[in-house]
This record gives C-alpha cells, sequence and structure tokens, in this order.
C-alpha cells in the first residue's frame, strides 16, 4: 500500500483536495467543513512535503496520468522548483486553514461556511495543479479552477464589506482576460507545435525557430500571467481583492496565488520557450524590466498613503512582486535565484502580515491604521508579529527581507545594474517609512476613546507566529531555502537555451 | 666581547630600583652613577661590537657600537649625568624614574643596529619622556603633554607603518643608509622628522619644553630632538631635501624667538634653530659636513643643557620664566650670570667657546650652497640675538636695575656644580677642539683657529652686539611683556577645533531646519490621497489593452 | 651710576668694533665664496643682520600676538607662577 502511495504522489497531490472539495459542502455537522479541510491540507502538505524530499538531490519525477505517455496523455512532472512551490502552497494552506477557523467564524456568515471551504479546498487544488502539472493546457485548466474558486472566497468578504462583491466582480473580469490571454497564447503554441505537453513543447519550439505566431503567443501568455501576477501596470484588481477578502483569505491568496502565477511565468519563459529566440529575452528587457522597477516604486509609494492596513499590505504586494520581476529579468542564474527565494520568503512574510491584519479585524474590529492606535499595549503578540513582518518587508538583517535584498543587489551588482541596485534599496526605505508608519501609530499613540481590544485567540496567534518564526528562522539560517532556490534555479537555466555567463 | 652590558639595560635596572632607595639625597647621590656605569660598559670597547638577537625568523642587531653611536651615547650619557646632577634637589621617584627611562631609551636607540630595535627604544624615548611634562601637575601641562605625547605617538607610528614597509619592499629591517624612493623610506622620513622638529611639524617643541618641570626641560632639551638628528644622519646622510629643510629650521625660529616672553621657549626656539644646523649638516652630506653635524650636536647638548640650567636656576630662586618679569638680577645671583653667560657665548660661537669650534665645520662644509650659506650666517647672528643676548640680557640685566630686583639668593650648590661643570666643558672643549675631533666618525683636518676666521667670527659677533646696543640706547629694542605668540599650533589648537564645532553646529541647525520642512511638506502631501483606491473595470481593462499592444507592436520590429 | 656704566659699555663696545673693522684690512682671507673678501663685509654683514632682524621680528609680534590667557587651561602660559620646587 505505502508502496502505491508512494508511486502515485503527484496525482495524489491534485485529487485528495479535489475530492475533498464537494464533502466541504455536503457536511452539516458544526465545523465539519472546517475539519475536512483541515485535514485534506495536512494530507496535500505532507505530500508535498515528501515530494520535495524525493527532488531535493536534483531527481525529476515523471507520473503518466492514467498510463497515457506524454506527448499524447498528460504528464505531472515535479522538479526541485515546483516541489518548492509546492511545498510553499500547501503549508501556507495548513496554516491559514488553521487560522481562518477563528478568523472565517468573525467574517463569514456561519451558513455558508461549507461553501467557503470548499472554494478554499477547490482554490488549493487548482494552485497545486497549476503547480505539479506538466501539460500546458492543464495548467490553463488549473487556473480556471482556482481563479472560479478564488472569485467566490474573495466575495464571501460581504458580510464584514459588501464591496468585496465589487473587487470579487472586477477580479473576474480581469482573471478571464487573463486567462483568455493565456489560452490563446496556448492556441497559437499548439498552431506552431501540435503539442500540450511542455517538455514536448519546448523540444518543437526550439526546432521551429523564429516566427511571428510564435511572437504572438508569447506576448498573450507574457500578459495573461502578467495579469495572473499582478504585474504592475496589471496590477489593479489586486489591491482591492485582498483587502475586502475574508482575512484567512487575503494571508492565503498573497503567499499562494501570485507567487504561483510567478512561477508558471517562469516555467513558461525558461521550460517551455527557452529564450530560444532573441525576441523574448528583449522583451524581458524592454518591457518586464521597466515594469517591474516602476512597480517596485510604486507600489510602495502608494502603500504609504494607505490608511487600511490590508491595502496597504497589498501595494506593499506589489512593490515585493516587482522585486521578483527584477530578479527574473536580469536573466542570470543569480538573479533566478534571487526571484525563487523571494518567492518564499515573501509569501512566509505576507501570510504572517496578513494573519496580523486578521486578528486585528476580528478583536479590533477595524484595519484602519489610524483606527488601531495604541494597539502595541492590547495585542502585544500580534502587534509584535506585525514588527517582525515588517522587518522583513524593509529587509533587515536577520529577517527573510534582508536574505532575498541581498541575493537580488548581489545578482543587480553581478550585472552592473546600478541603477537597479539603486530602485531596490529606495523601495526599501519607502518600505521603512509604510512599515513605520504602522508601527508608530500601534506604539506611539495612545488608544482611541472607548475601545476595548483583547489579544486574538491562540488558533490565530500560532500560524501567525509561525510565520513570523519562520521569516526569522530563515533570515538567520538560511542555508535550506538557499540552497533549494539556487537549485530550482540551476533546474530552469540547464532547460533554458540560454548561455549562462 | 659578548660579555658587554647594553649601557641601556643599567639605566632600565637603576630605574626599577631607584624607587626602592628610601633616603632621598642617597638616591640623588647614587643616581649619579648610573650614567657613569652606563657609560662605562662602552666607553673603551672597540667599535664594530654588536649584539645579536635572534627573533622569529630574523636577527635584531639590538647594539652596534660604531664612531656615529659612540659619540652621541656619549654626550647622551654626559646629558644624563648633568642632568641628574642638577635634578638632585628631586624627591620626586616619578620624575627620577621617567628621567632614568628616557636617558635610557635613547642611548638604547642610539645603539640599535636594526629599525626594530630602533622603533622599540623610540617609543621609550616618547612614553618616558612625558612624565617629565606632566610632573608639573598641573591641567595646563596636562593639556601640553597630551598633545606632546599625540606628535611623539605618531612619529612613532609611522616609524612603525615605514619599517612594515621597508621589510615588506627590501626583507631586511637593518638600520642603514636609505634613499628617499619609496613610501616605506618617506614614512620613515617624516618620523624622523616630526621628532626632529621639521617646520611645520616643530609646534610640539616649543609647546611641550616650557611646559616640563625646570629640571624635566634639562633633560628633555638633551634627548629626543638629538636622537632624531642622529638617525637622519645615519639613515638620510647627503639626502639634499635636508639641506633647504635646515636652512628654514635655522631662520624662521629666530624671529619667534626675539619676540617670545617665556624664556624656556626662547631657549626652545632655539633649540629648534640649532637642529637647523645639524640637519643642513646632515643633508650636505660630505664629510665634513657630518663630521660638523656630530660635533654640533655634542657641544650643543651641553651648552644648551647649561643654558636651560641658568634658566631654571632663576626660575628656581625667582617662580617665573618670563622675561618681563625678570631682570637685574647680576647682584643676588653672580654666579648664575656668569655660566649663564658661558653658555651663551658658547652658543653664539664666539671662539675660544664650543659652538665656535662645531658649528664652523657646518658653516664651512654649506659655502657650496650659498644661499644656506648666507641663511647660516643670517641665523647666526639670529642665535646671538635670541640665545646670546636676550637669555642672560633680560635675566639679569634688563629693564630692571639690580635695587629694584627681588632679593634671591644665589643658585643651589648642585646647581652651581651642574653648571659650572657644563661651562667647563663649553670652555674645554673651544679651547682644545681636537679632543672632539678625534672622536668624530671621520677624520678631521679642519682648523677653526686661523686669525682670518677668528677676526670675521669676531666682526660678526660684535658690530651685531653694537647694533643692539645701538637699539637699546635708542629704545627701539623690544622690550617684552606678558604675551603669548601665535604660531603653526594655532591651527589645531584654535582653528580646527573651532571649526569643527561650527560645523557641528551649523550641521546641526540645518538638520533642524531641514526635518521641520520635511515634516510640513510630508504632512501637506499625506493629507492628499492618491486617487488609486480604486480604479473602474475599464480602466483596468485598457492597461491590458495598451501593454498587449506594446508587446505585439516589439513582436512585429 | 647706570648712565655712567651704560655710556662706558658703549664707548668700550665702540672701540672694540672700530679695532676689528681696522684689522679686518690687514687678514687675508681664504673662503671658497670669494665675495665676502669685500671690506668689513662682515662688519656690515652682522651689523644689518641684527638690526633687520629686530625690526621683522617686531612687525611680526604685531600680528601675532595675543594675551597670556588666549589658549585657556589648554596651555601653561596663563597658569600663575611659583609653582616650582
Amino acid at each position: 500500500m505505502p508502496q502505491f502511495i508512494a508511486q502515485h504522489l503527484p496525482i495524489l497531490q491534485v485529487i485528495v483536495p479535489l475530492i475533498a472539495a464537494p464533502f466541504c459542502a455536503l457536511i452539516s455537522v458544526r465545523n465539519g467543513a472546517w475539519w475536512l479541510a483541515f485535514v485534506t491540507s495536512l494530507v496535500t502538505f505532507a505530500i508535498s512535503v515528501l515530494l520535495f524530499a524525493a527532488t531535493f538531490d536534483g531527481e525529476i519525477i515523471s507520473y503518466h496520468l492514467g498510463g497515457w505517455a506524454p506527448p499524447i496523455g498528460i504528464e505531472y512532472r515535479v522538479d526541485m522548483l515546483n516541489a518548492f512551490v509546492l511545498t510553499i502552497v500547501s503549508g501556507t494552506g495548513v496554516l491559514t486553514l488553521l487560522y481562518a477557523r477563528a478568523s472565517v467564524a468573525h467574517e463569514v456568515d456561519a451558513k455558508q461556511h461549507g461553501l467557503f471551504y470548499t472554494a478554499f479546498v477547490l482554490c488549493l487544488t487548482g494552485l497545486l495543479g497549476v503547480t505539479i502539472t506538466g501539460d500546458a493546457f492543464n495548467v490553463f485548466v488549473f487556473l480556471e479552477i482556482s481563479s472560479l474558486a478564488t472569485y467566490a472566497i474573495v466575495a464571501s468578504g460581504a458580510k464584514t464589506d459588501r464591496r468585496a462583491l465589487t473587487a470579487a466582480y472586477n477580479y473576474l473580469i480581469m482573471g478571464t482576460i487573463g486567462a483568455t490571454f493565456f489560452v490563446i497564447g496556448l492556441g497559437l503554441l499548439y498552431m506552431i507545435t501540435g503539442t500540450l505537453n511542455m517538455a514536448d513543447l519546448a523540444q518543437r519550439l526550439l526546432e521551429h525557430g523564429d516566427s511571428r505566431t510564435l511572437r504572438m503567443g508569447y506576448a498573450f501568455i507574457l500578459v495573461g500571467l502578467g495579469l495572473k501576477l499582478a504585474m504592475f501596470p496589471l496590477h489593479q484588481w489586486l489591491p482591492n481583492a485582498y483587502t475586502y477578502a475574508p482575512s484567512a483569505v487575503s494571508a492565503f491568496l498573497s503567499a499562494t496565488a501570485t507567487k504561483v502565477a510567478i512561477y508558471v511565468l517562469l516555467r513558461f519563459l525558461f521550460s517551455v520557450f527557452g529564450f530560444s529566440i532573441p525576441f523574448e529575452a528583449d522583451i524581458l528587457f524592454l518591457v518586464v524590466l521597466p515594469l517591474a522597477l516602476a512597480g517596485s516604486l510604486i507600489g510602495a509609494y502608494i502603500a504609504t498613503y494607505q490608511d487600511n492596513l490590508k491595502r496597504l499590505l497589498a501595494y506593499s504586494s506589489i512593490s515585493q512582486i516587482g522585486a521578483m520581476l527584477i530578479g527574473v529579468s536580469m536573466l542570470s542564474a543569480s538573479g533566478l535565484m534571487a526571484a525563487i527565494i523571494h518567492l518564499f520568503n515573501h509569501a512566509v512574510t505576507k501570510a504572517s502580515l496578513y494573519m496580523v491584519a486578521g486578528a486585528y479585524a476580528k478583536e479590533a474590529g477595524t484595519v484602519s491604521i489610524r483606527e488601531l492606535r495604541g494597539v502595541g499595549r492590547d495585542m502585544p503578540f500580534t502587534t509584535a508579529a506585525f514588527v517582525v513582518g515588517g522587518m522583513s518587508l524593509i529587509g533587515i538583517p536577520l529577517t527573510v527581507g534582508f536574505i532575498s535584498k541581498w541575493y537580488l543587489v548581489e545578482a543587480a551588482l553581478m550585472r552592473g545594474w546600478w541603477p537597479v541596485v539603486i530602485v531596490i534599496v529606495v523601495s526599501s526605505l519607502i518600505a521603512l517609512i509604510y512599515v513605520g508608519k504602522f508601527i508608530e501609530a500601534a506604539y506611539m499613540h495612545p488608544a482611541p476613546q472607548g475601545i476595548i481590544r483583547r489579544e486574538a485567540p491562540l488558533t490565530m496567534l500560532i500560524p501567525m507566529w509561525i510565520f513570523a518564526g519562520l521569516s526569522l528562522f530563515f533570515g538567520i539560517n538560511s542555508s535550506l531555502t538557499s540552497e533549494a532556490a539556487a537549485r530550482a534555479a540551476q533546474g530552469l537555466v540547464a532547460a533554458s537555451s540560454l548561455i549562462w555567463q | 666581547m659578548t660579555n658587554l652590558v647594553m649601557p641601556s639595560l643599567v639605566y632600565f635596572a637603576a630605574a626599577c630600583l631607584a624607587p626602592l632607595i628610601p633616603h632621598a639625597r642617597l638616591r640623588a647621590v647614587l643616581l649619579l652613577g648610573v650614567p657613569v656605569l652606563a657609560a662605562a660598559t662602552f666607553f673603551s670597547a672597540t667599535y664594530g661590537t654588536s649584539h645579536i638577537l635572534p627573533l622569529f625568523d630574523t636577527h635584531l642587531k639590538i647594539f652596534r657600537l660604531d664612531a656615529l653611536s659612540y659619540v652621541f651615547a656619549l654626550v647622551f650619557s654626559l646629558a644624563a649625568f648633568l642632568s641628574l646632577l642638577y635634578a638632585a634637589h628631586i624627591r620626586d621617584r616619578l620624575e627620577q624614574v621617567s628621567t632614568l627611562i628616557y636617558a635610557g631609551s635613547a642611548i638604547g636607540a642610539v645603539f640599535a643596529g636594526d629599525l626594530v630595535t630602533l622603533f622599540v627604544f623610540w617609543e621609550g624615548t616618547a612614553i618616558a619622556s612625558v612624565f617629565l611634562i606632566w610632573s608639573r601637575r598641573t591641567e595646563g601641562s596636562y593639556a601640553t603633554g597630551l598633545r606632546y605625547i599625540t606628535a611623539q605617538i605618531a612619529s612613532g607610528l609611522l616609524l612603525l607603518i615605514g619599517i612594515v614597509l621597508f621589510y615588506h619592499d627590501t626583507g631586511s629591517v637593518a638600520f642603514e643608509r636609505m634613499t628617499l624612493d619609496s613610501t616605506a623610506t618617506w614614512c620613515i622620513f617624516i618620523a624622523f622628522g616630526i621628532k626632529c622638529a621639521f617646520p611645520l611639524l616643530h609646534n610640539w617643541l616649543q609647546d611641550s619644553y616650557p611646559a616640563a618641570t625646570l629640571t624635566g626641560t634639562v633633560t628633555l632639551s638633551a634627548f629626543t630632538t638629538k636622537l632624531a638628528v642622529y638617525a637622519l644622519a645615519r639613515g638620510f646622510a647627503g639626502t639634499e631635501y635636508l639641506i633647504y629643510i635646515g636652512a628654514v629650521m635655522t631662520l624662521f625660529p629666530v624671529f619667534f624667538a626675539a619676540i617670545e616672553n617665556n624664556l624656556r621657549r626662547v631657549l626652545s626656539y632655539s633649540l629648534n634653530n640649532q637642529l637647523g644646523f645639524m640637519v643642513v649638516g646632515v643633508g650636505i652630506g660630505t664629510p665634513l659636513a657630518l663630521d660638523g653635524t656630530v660635533a654640533h650636536a655634542f657641544a650643543h647638548v651641553i651648552y644648551k643643557s647649561l643654558l636651560f640650567m641658568s634658566v631654571g636656576a632663576v626660575l628656581y630662586r625667582t617662580g617665573t620664566d618670563k622675561a618681563s618679569e625678570l631682570g637685574g638680577l647680576w647682584k643676588s645671583m653672580p654666579l648664575t650670570m656668569v655660566l649663564c653667560i658661558v653658555g651663551a657665548m658658547s652658543i653664539s660661537a664666539f671662539p675660544l667657546f664650543s659652538g665656535f669650534i662645531a658649528k664652523s665645520l657646518i658653516v664651512s662644509a654649506s659655502e657650496p650652497y650659498l644661499w644656506v650659506w648666507f641663511a647660516l650666517m643670517i641665523a647666526s647672528v639670529g642665535v646671538l640675538e635670541h640665545a646670546g643676548i636676550k637669555i642672560p640680557f633680560s635675566m639679569f640685566f634688563g629693564h630692571r636695575s639690580a635695587a629694584d630686583a627681588p632679593k634671591v639668593e644665589e643658585a643651589p650648590l648642585h646647581m652651581i656644580i651642574a653648571m659650572s661643570f657644563a661651562a667647563g666643558l663649553c670652555i674645554a672643549i673651544g679651547v682644545w677642539p681636537e679632543n672632539l675631533y678625534a672622536i668624530l666618525p671621520y677624520p678631521v683636518d679642519y682648523v677653526p683657529y686661523t686669525t682670518a676666521h677668528v677676526v670675521t667670527q669676531l666682526q660678526l659677533l660684535f658690530f651685531a652686539i653694537l647694533a643692539f646696543a645701538l637699539l637699546m640706547r635708542f629704545g627701539l629694542y623690544p622690550l617684552e611683556y606678558r604675551s603669548i605668540n601665535l604660531e603653526f599650533d594655532w591651527l589645531y589648537r584654535r582653528f580646527l577645533p573651532r571649526l569643527v564645532s561650527r560645523l557641528a553646529m551649523r550641521v546641526t541647525h540645518a538638520w533642524r531646519s531641514l526635518a521641520g520642512r520635511t515634516t510640513a511638506i510630508a504632512t501637506r502631501i499625506l493629507s492628499y490621497s492618491p486617487p488609486a483606491n480604486s480604479a473602474s473595470t475599464g480602466t483596468m481593462v485598457l492597461w491590458i489593452a495598451i501593454l498587449l499592444g506594446i508587446v505585439l507592436c516589439l513582436a512585429y520590429l | 651710576m647706570t648712565n655712567y656704566i651704560t655710556r662706558s659699555v658703549l664707548i668700550v663696545l665702540g672701540l672694540i668694533c672700530i679695532g676689528l673693522a681696522a684689522v679686518d684690512l690687514y687678514v687675508a682671507r681664504h673662503s671658497s665664496l670669494g665675495f665676502d673678501s669685500i671690506p668689513f663685509f662682515y662688519c656690515v654683514l652682522g651689523f644689518i643682520a641684527y638690526a633687520a632682524l629686530i625690526f621683522m621680528a617686531k612687525a611680526l609680534r604685531r600680528v601675532i600676538s595675543r594675551p597670556e590667557n588666549y589658549y585657556g587651561l589648554q596651555a601653561i602660559d596663563s597658569e600663575s607662577e611659583a609653582k616650582h620646587d
């Protein structure tokens, strides 16, 4: 039996949550949906850890769905990179579900809990599927599963704020356009190659050489994914969606959805297109890099004006996504490694920060910085977690943010891109402003009159502090993450046809 | 001769044992034996004797006896003896111990055959000597001592850097003649230059020597600067820069000395000027010039000690060393006056006195350098002015008649003895120069006492004295009043500290106003909220279209 | 009394100088310089150098002279005397 499970780990990774999802809606026992979702997430996390361990020494697992060999059948392909992302996604799933119990009970109608957890698990399924599959069209399918589920769970924040509905609607429109662009791009690629298996695609595209159709396909896929990952200026759906979604959803999505989109971008850029024609690299340099630089500055800049803590964190995310894209567009092994390690580091940091925001929403009933004055005294542990996460956003040493910034700056210096270094440093300085703004309000000001706030419950504090602790732990001892990121980057490097340095 | 005891060790041993002697007078007497004992260890040793100390992978020549080190060690021993005799009334153990360590270090440095040993003793002289200043135990002397030790340590550090670089360059730490062709040798050169009080590096000298105790000044005047002259003569003989540095050194102190009120500071300027003669000699570097330098250093240590002792004796009795407060003491301190005048005549290079037979060598050697020769002549007149005339005149005659002068006793006996001993040496060397000439590094065939030389020297001196007499007669000679004169050290004692504090204030002000304004602007900006809060679906889609359009355009390019 | 001494010192000094100047005419110089064999060279040099030096020093003092307490406690000059034993 274990032998059988071990052989089928890749499909189990997706199929377990997929099957569990509808049962969440059917269980009528109080909290039963949560329990099922939580147990499911634990199982998926266990599977991803096993996959991570199996691929850590460089092995690539290729799983043929239904025994049909690729390129005809669907292939699930697990290497260092997507095992790494799978672990992030499923781990975040476990912790946010742990957190969600108290938070969601407060922010979502009890009647809807079954549906909420169904959508949540479906979203998890989609994200895991996108990550694990080796089939391009399968990516689209899972992307849609996760997106549709996301629209639903974002909209479930409507109990607290009706604007969640418009936010979800906007997200739906934008997500659909993005997905459409992506599938158009896939169609164009299929026109050229007649295959949808990624490895096969890469092979045939390389043989195909340059053509206008290929360029069009590249353009559509890039813009489609850019939308999904909230690349500046296609980010505008994100702030509202993250602001008005239930806090557990914000924490989960900020740590996973954009990260998975970046993973898909990396996979397509390096493994599928592989920079076989100069156009691909040129677009990266001419379009993506400037937008990434602008995004990292403008996102941080706008964040400084926000009074809503969740919105502030959302804009901060846009800035951090800009930083990841800077790393990607450097087109060097070190830049890629910086982007991948930042992907993990930012997931950990942002998840903990959104959990803090959720704790405020639950205990203080507000996420307005002005109304949260003096909260540091009433909710010391929660606010302390924000300080840790905030320091990581700034990039202060001993936090993961510093590790990311360090590798990013180092990579930029290796390429001799001084202006980029300056942008990274400046955006860190701006982060200092918006983080400092909240910390000042939380500690330096007296609480508004007549407000009673209690510390968040342990089920919220524990996952929050696990993330905060991780962002400290991997900030001090980054050997595991940097090793994994370096290997994942090397894997991508090897797959592409760029000649590296 | 491996059983030879290093003379510096005699001093150090004495420095350890001396404080244990409880009886002050007994201690003072016993201390007199130390220089004698130390000098006995090398007095009759043959040249070429050396001690090698194996250290790590190299060998240090911690002792080297040759003609050059012999003369300097001999005169340092003499100076140590004179200082200890002059200070026989001192009960302060700290001052006695530091005198011994100071003298021992100076003699050790002179015998150093390698740069590392030189460095150790070089720092030894610096650290031991500062206690002669701090022994005065006033706030001013403490501050001055700090400035003094800063300069000395700076010299030591430069020397150390130079040695390290030199070892790196050449693989050797032997202390032999060097050329100024690398950073290493320049560092060593400047290190020597600080101790030798080169122009603009000189202020520590005039600053600190008047600040020491009256006995400490006598000790200080003998060693540090002459050690530097020795080091230059050993390492940089024939370096042309030194000629011009020396010429400037002889000239500029003359003007400052003429208008200085503090007589010990006058003598410090005079010391600086005398060093200039020696530096010129080292720079010329011919056997005659080097002999002149060594002879001049030898004679100079004795007569400069004598002059400092006489000023010290007056200071001891009257409580002041300021020209404006002194005068008319010839009647109450006649012996001191006579001895002081012997020193004055020696330094002014009157025939039959030691300065004459020593300085003549350098002046003669400088004849190929016309302007330098001229500078030395003018400087000689300057020496006569400030050391030959001003010192004795302002103390014993001056603007006060004997009747107005306070009734003080003659200097104590031990001081008189010490001064007489020094004065006797000045005259003995002047009258029988061949004894000094015999121990100089190079054979001397110079005859100082020719009719022409004696006559021209007397003409120069007496017509200068005539000028003094006439200026006095017509009231043009500058009378001293209580004041100090600004010097180059104003730059770091007044200007730079003020500049830094002003700058600091400006920066603070600027920062405060900037911070204020920034806060105002930031408040204004922050109260305004950018319209990025909620974009409409249309705007978002427009952005997608624009971006896709750009990428597609690029695809068609 | 003082005036008498001063005058006699001046007269003696004057006589010595006249004597030295007179000797100058009978003494041959052997220096390598040459120009110093000009008659009374050293007499003139001594006199002029001394006078010039004094006047220049006096001019210098007008510029650099300051009260004794200029450097305050950082210097020994402003300390009261008679601290020496």
